[in-house]
């Protein structure tokens, strides 16, 4: 004998009532995501904070506390001029006449790079600059790139080393993307 | 055992976009705010919030697509995020704004991707809303 209720069908539902029946599992659906997204910040390195700061306050943030570990000394040596274009950036690279730095995420730069340019992503600027402080010279000039002429990365990390006292900092505007398209050489970090 | 039905050619490679579109995201939620920030539609005091909770969403409405469970209400729910996603773009792009779509990872703002991410989305809008309208409305309802 089957088991069940064998009571008339229940009546057809309306539109309206299974829109409201959707909204309502979105609506738990969102609540769930909430909860879990929420909950797995707390075990990140680096919990990302409700209330958004831009690219540029992080910057400044991080060049804050850095500043506040080590004044800079203030740097004699005129500034370099603001952006340099790909045949003098070539120039700087070929002839390796100061430091060039990468201001794009790490993996980018894991996969492929300029020659010789050690990786300063605006991302993690505060730890990647204690950890390259010291290669690091006042000094010597340096070139920063990102992307592309689209990015702001590479600007923000210029302006963030200006203000930690390197005066001899200039932006490759054209970046990765006019690098790679005009073929030229690449390394890579194994 | 998958029932190959034409709604299983849209559900899966949508549920599978999804899943990984939410796993990127997951992975990498500061990028994801600053995609987020860069439509200038949510108020900065929130952005955490949605760039924490929208990858799961995502991960869940694509897992739901993947299963085939729960049909009509997770492509009720893809069509409703696909649509904020396409009033998202396209405000952006009335305004002339630089955003970074961030719908598959971040990466540099540029106005082709954004028309590229546009177009997408539409189709996955046609394509949830089809689902929708095709599934069959639970009995128990």
């Amino acid at each position: 004998m089957a088991i069940g209720w064998h009571g008339p069908a229940p009546p057809e539902t309306s539109g309206n009532s299974i829109i409201k029946k959707n909204l309502l599992f979105f609506a738990v659906l969102v609540t769930a995501s909430l909860a879990v997204g929420l909950l797995l910040n707390l075990f990140r390195q680096t919990p990302l904070p409700i209330a958004y700061s831009s690219k540029s306050a992080r910057v400044d943030q991080a060049v804050q506390e850095i500043s506040r570990h080590s004044l800079p000394p203030a740097s004699p040596v005129p500034a370099l001029s603001d952006g340099v274009t790909l045949a003098q950036f070539s120039d700087f690279v070929e002839n390796r006449r100061g430091i060039v730095l990468d201001a794009r995420y790490r993996i980018e730069h894991q996969l492929a790079h300029v020659p010789g340019a050690l990786s300063l992503p605006r991302e993690d600027f505060a730890e990647a600059y204690a950890a390259l402080k010291d290669r690091l010279d006042r000094s010597q000039p340096i070139v920063v790139y990102c992307d592309g002429k689209d990015c702001v990365d590479s600007k923000l990390v210029q302006k963030a080393l200006r203000d930690l006292g390197y005066s001899q900092v200039a932006v490759f505007h054209g970046g990765w993307s006019e690098w790679s398209a005009a073929r030229k050489p690449k390394e890579a970090n194994r | 055992m998958i029932r190959w039905e034409k709604a299983t050619f849209v559900r899966i490679p949508m549920g599978g976009l999804f899943l990984y579109s939410g796993i990127l995201k997951v992975a990498s939620p500061q990028p994801f705010a600053d995609s987020i920030a860069s439509f200038e539609i949510v108020p900065h005091a929130v952005i955490g919030l949605v760039a924490l909770g929208l990858p799961p969403l995502e991960i869940l409405l694509g897992a739901l697509l993947v299963s085939g469970s729960r049909m009509r209400a997770a492509s009720f729910g893809a069509l409703l995020l696909s649509v904020v996603f396409g009033l998202a773009l396209g405000q952006a792009l009335a305004r002339g704004l630089q955003v970074d779509c961030g719908c598959l990872g971040s990466g540099q703002p540029s106005p082709l991707k954004t028309w590229f991410s546009l177009g997408r989305d539409i189709l996955l809008i046609a394509a949830s809303g089809w689902l929708y309208i095709t599934s069959e409305a639970p009995k128990n309802l």
